[in-house]
């Protein structure tokens, strides 16, 4: 369904795998353009900007060569194009390495936080779902929908500063800060974090969940199974987690996109070197090719999930696709 | 109908929303009150200044003090408050000037012919809705700098592709509708057609989506300010008074505690009236 | 024949689609004299809406002319329908829940057309309003409360209100109680019958039913496939139809 127009254009081809593909790459076009335009938005000369007003005119000069300002708009939209396809993203003003280099060096870090958070996220509503939705006027419903409204609505660094307060200060069973190595020794050191991560994305996942069992529980064939016997984890599987899969993708780049934000507070909170703790640093330094190099990537991260999601949805179901 | 009287009914016409709103929701307008209220009497009452040192830094709470004091000195509980205005006005305006900017944008893609101004937006209104709100809002305030003023653009910025994109599918409906068809043949203009008839009906969507967006962005002008891109000190404002009392959770937590429960508090109510407005007009 | 109000000629309408040409109207000829009725009869698909767009100007014919009051208003040459004519035919559609503005009250809509057409002063044009409603039996609490509250038949009753407002010489009715119930669908058919009769009003009335067609027209068009299989005085095609598709259609309706 939703593979089929990107915008107003309507792709001119049947297959529904090539459509999403279509409508990611011409949505990455977009998300680039986006981050190209980002720093034009100035109403100054970012140059000046970063050098001061005391600059000499050939510093300046430098700097906006640097900063890829110099020429027309199209020649300059032309060679960020083309650095791009080289995988160059420009260089950074404050560290001077390549932005892409930084960016490598954060992003596992990042992905992991993601990835310890999504596990807990799922191993954590997928039950509350179930008993709610099989207990639909039992306390613990009542308590999930205030629970859920509250969780969403704390700040994760609020819950996160919290976290470090209780867990690791006072409990001292989590580390202060910090990260050493990569998973999975490095779960002692993202087990908290993620965990605060998740407490906010618990709610959005289960409230998907439970509709779907809900309106899945409703169909006869349900009842008939009932009747006939089905019942442990056949029945699960077939009636309850099978139907909300393809909810739940659809959710997937809206889940990925709240997560890379939050890891952005977190990463500062528990003093997690991720891309998160980078942009941070780099928009308060005005490293203007760090940002547009972190703020592209994010995006375009976040169509690849996307586009990932889609493909998946329609190897399902093949009716999604038409 | 004299202006007496439509005065004397609109509170009576606004008690009978409230009695019709669900129980959650009711809650939500009784906490909103409430925060506001308390926002703009404390900082009066309080007999502590906003500003001005009044005891030692981060001395733990105390009856005088129930909040504690910050590390300037200063009451944290007037300044909790203090913070309602700043955080509740930037709020609204960074829900209003997108929704606005949006929904006119979306509806007149939605509703117009030409078929390269409605792919241009929508490819533009995909790709900013790809990125992750809080991400693509640092990367402009690091270009447009700090502030409150800042912050309300770069919020803009990023939210108004989502009421574009609500506004637009809605318009594409509406268009296709008979009405819209009856009232060409009684002659109206396009212009009018789209300004009187389809906008507004793009607008009572994306006002509904607008009250559920407000707990985001109020989260978010927080979650600037507490990364330092947001409101600048000395202006109380929770986010950065949390971000005072990061540096003292040892220490001092209390610092962060009471500006992050009466945050919190307030999210909490707007998302109760949000998800209820959601609810409803979904069904 | 000078003096008819309306006169189509030899019209065709196709719609160009992606993968095919919808060949939907071949060939229709039509003359309603003023205050003459004419009825559209056929089965699902067979064209009968795209004749009432086509007459009221919302989808160009492909070929062929018609003209209203001796305007040329669609065909070769033709400039559309413009302010001295535009008045003249309004429409009726099927659903009574996507003919209105969801968001405007009933009173406004019909105001809003008044004014459109002529110069009244506000409070003037708010009593002609009111008074139009009435005559099709909206109260003035129905005519300024929302729409959640009413009915698809009072939807129906507003929308003929508001159509009625400049005051026009053909009213085309597109299935206008199809989606109605029994009773509904009576007391929009006798509305339309009065306001005929006191307005000296055109109806082209569209209908899979021809029992309903009998009730409100002279004449008959019964259509298929896109092409006209039977035309003439609406008794002579029900008693003594020719074709053995009308004579389906007469049973189906008796059904
Ligand atoms: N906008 C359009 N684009 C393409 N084809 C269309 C369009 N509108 C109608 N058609 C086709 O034209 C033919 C005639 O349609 P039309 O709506 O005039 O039929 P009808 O007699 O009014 O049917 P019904 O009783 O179902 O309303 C049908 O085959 C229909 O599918
Ligand atoms: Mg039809």
């Amino acid at each position: 369904m939703q593979a089929r127009r990107v915008g107003g254009l309507r792709l001119p081809t049947r297959s529904p795998l090539l459509r999403i593909i279509a409508r990611s790459v011409l949505v990455a076009v977009s998300v680039t353009w986006v981050s190209f335009s980002l720093m034009r938005l100035t109403p100054g000369d970012p140059a000046i900007l970063l050098l001061g007003d005391q600059a000499t005119d050939e510093l300046i000069a430098r700097m906006r060569e640097q900063l890829g300002l110099n020429g027309t708009y199209l020649e300059q939209l032309g060679r960020y194009l083309s650095q791009l396809a080289q995988g160059d993203m420009g260089k950074s003003v404050v560290f001077g390495v390549p932005v892409t280099t930084l960016i490598a060096q954060a992003v596992p870090v990042t992905l992991q936080l993601m990835l310890v958070s999504i596990t807990m996220t799922v191993i954590l509503a997928v039950p509350i779902a179930v008993y709610v939705s099989l207990n639909p006027k039992g306390r613990g419903a009542s308590a999930f929908l205030v629970l859920a409204s509250l969780f969403v609505s704390t700040p994760a660094f609020f819950t996160g500063l919290l976290a470090l307060l209780i867990a690791a200060v006072w409990l001292k069973i989590a580390p202060v800060a910090g990260i050493v190595g990569n998973l999975p020794e490095a779960i002692t050191y993202l087990w908290l974090p993620s965990l605060v991560i998740a407490l906010a994305l618990v709610p959005i996942l289960a409230r998907v969940l439970i509709a779907s069992i809900t309106d899945t529980l409703r169909e006869e064939f349900v009842e008939v199974a009932i009747v006939r016997g089905v019942r442990g984890w056949t029945f699960a599987w077939r009636y309850l987690i099978r139907p909300s899969i393809a909810p739940t993708l659809s959710l997937l780049s809206y889940i990925v996109g709240t997560l890379f934000a939050s890891a952005v507070v977190v990463e500062l909170v528990f003093n997690l070197p991720g891309t998160g703790t980078l942009l941070v640093g780099a928009v308060s330094g005005r490293d203007y090719p760090l940002v547009q190099g972190i703020v592209l990537f994010s995006g375009v991260f976040v169509v690849v999930i996307g586009a990932f999601a889609d493909i998946v949805t329609v190897r399902i179901d093949p009716r999604v696709g038409r | 109908m004299t202006a007496v009287a439509s005065a004397m009914s609109l509170p009576r016409s606004m008690a009978r929303r409230f009695r019709l709103l669900p129980g959650s929701a009711r809650a939500g307008v009784i906490i909103i009150t409430a925060i506001v209220a308390l926002g703009l009497l404390v900082p009066i009452l309080s007999p502590y200044d906003l500003y001005e040192q009044v005891g030692k830094a981060n001395a733990a709470p105390t009856f005088e003090h129930p909040f504690g004091l910050d590390s300037l000195g200063r009451d944290i509980l007037t300044r909790s408050f203090g913070a309602v205005r700043i955080d509740i006005v930037v709020a609204i305006v960074g829900v209003m000037i997108p929704l606005l900017i949006g929904t006119v944008v979306g509806g007149l893609a939605g509703t117009t012919d030409l078929r390269i101004v409605r792919g241009g937006v929508g490819l533009l209104v995909d790709g900013i809705n790809a990125f992750p709100f809080l991400i693509l809002a640092l990367g402009v305030i690091a270009v447009i700098g700090t502030g409150a003023q800042a912050m309300i653009i770069a919020i803009a910025f990023t939210s108004w592709a989502r009421y574009a994109k609500l506004a637009r599918t809605r318009a594409a409906v509406l268009r296709d509708l008979d009405f819209v068809s009856a009232l060409r043949l009684l002659g109206y203009s396009r212009a009018r057609i789209t300004v009187r008839h389809i906008l507004p009906n793009c607008f009572s969507e994306t006002v509904a989506y607008g009250v559920s967006d407000f707990t985001l962005v109020i989260l978010t002008v927080a979650a600037l300010s507490f990364l330092g891109a947001g409101v600048r000190p000395p202006e109380p404002e929770w986010g950065s008074m949390m971000a005072d009392g990061r540096i003292y959770l040892q220490s001092a937590p209390w610092i962060l505690v009471g500006p992050g429960i009466v945050l919190t508090i307030t999210a909490f109510g707007v998302s109760l009236i949000g998800e209820a407005l959601k609810d409803r007009s979904r069904g | 024949m000078a003096g008819n109000l309306i006169e189509v000629t030899d019209l065709h309408v196709t719609y160009r689609t992606a993968s095919t040409d919808v060949l939907a109207v071949r060939g229709l000829n039509l003359t309603v004299g003023a205050g003459q009725s004419t009825g559209i009869v056929g089965e699902s698909g067979s064209g009968k809406s795209t004749v009432a767009k086509a007459l009221v100007g919302l989808v160009p014919p492909t070929s062929g002319s018609i003209r209203i009051d001796g305007d040329l208003v669609a065909g070769e040459r033709a400039k559309g329908y413009h302010r001295g004519s535009r008045w003249k035919v309004q429409m009726i559609f099927q659903d009574p829940y996507g003919s209105l503005d969801p968001r405007q009250q009933p009173l406004d809509a019909v105001l809003e057309a008044i004014q459109h057409w002529r110069k009244l002063s506000k409070a003037q044009a708010r009593t002609e309003a009111l008074d139009l409603l009435k005559s099709v039996g909206i109260t003035e609490r129905q005519a300024t409360s929302g729409l959640r509250a009413l009915s698809g038949g009072q939807r129906q009753r507003i929308s003929i209100a508001r159509a009625l407002a400049p005051s026009p010489q053909v009213l085309v009715a597109d299935e206008p109680t199809s989606s109605l119930d029994q009773s509904a669908q009576a007391a929009i058919l006798n509305l339309l019958r009065r306001i005929q009769a006191e307005r000296g009003l055109s109806v082209i009335f569209i209908s899979h039913d021809l029992g309903l067609v009998r009730y409100l027209t002279e004449d008959v068009i019964v259509m298929k496939d896109g092409f006209v299989v039977e035309q003439g005085p609406t008794d002579q095609v029900l008693h003594h139809p020719t074709q053995e598709y009308t004579q389906r259609l007469i049973a189906s309706a008796l059904a």
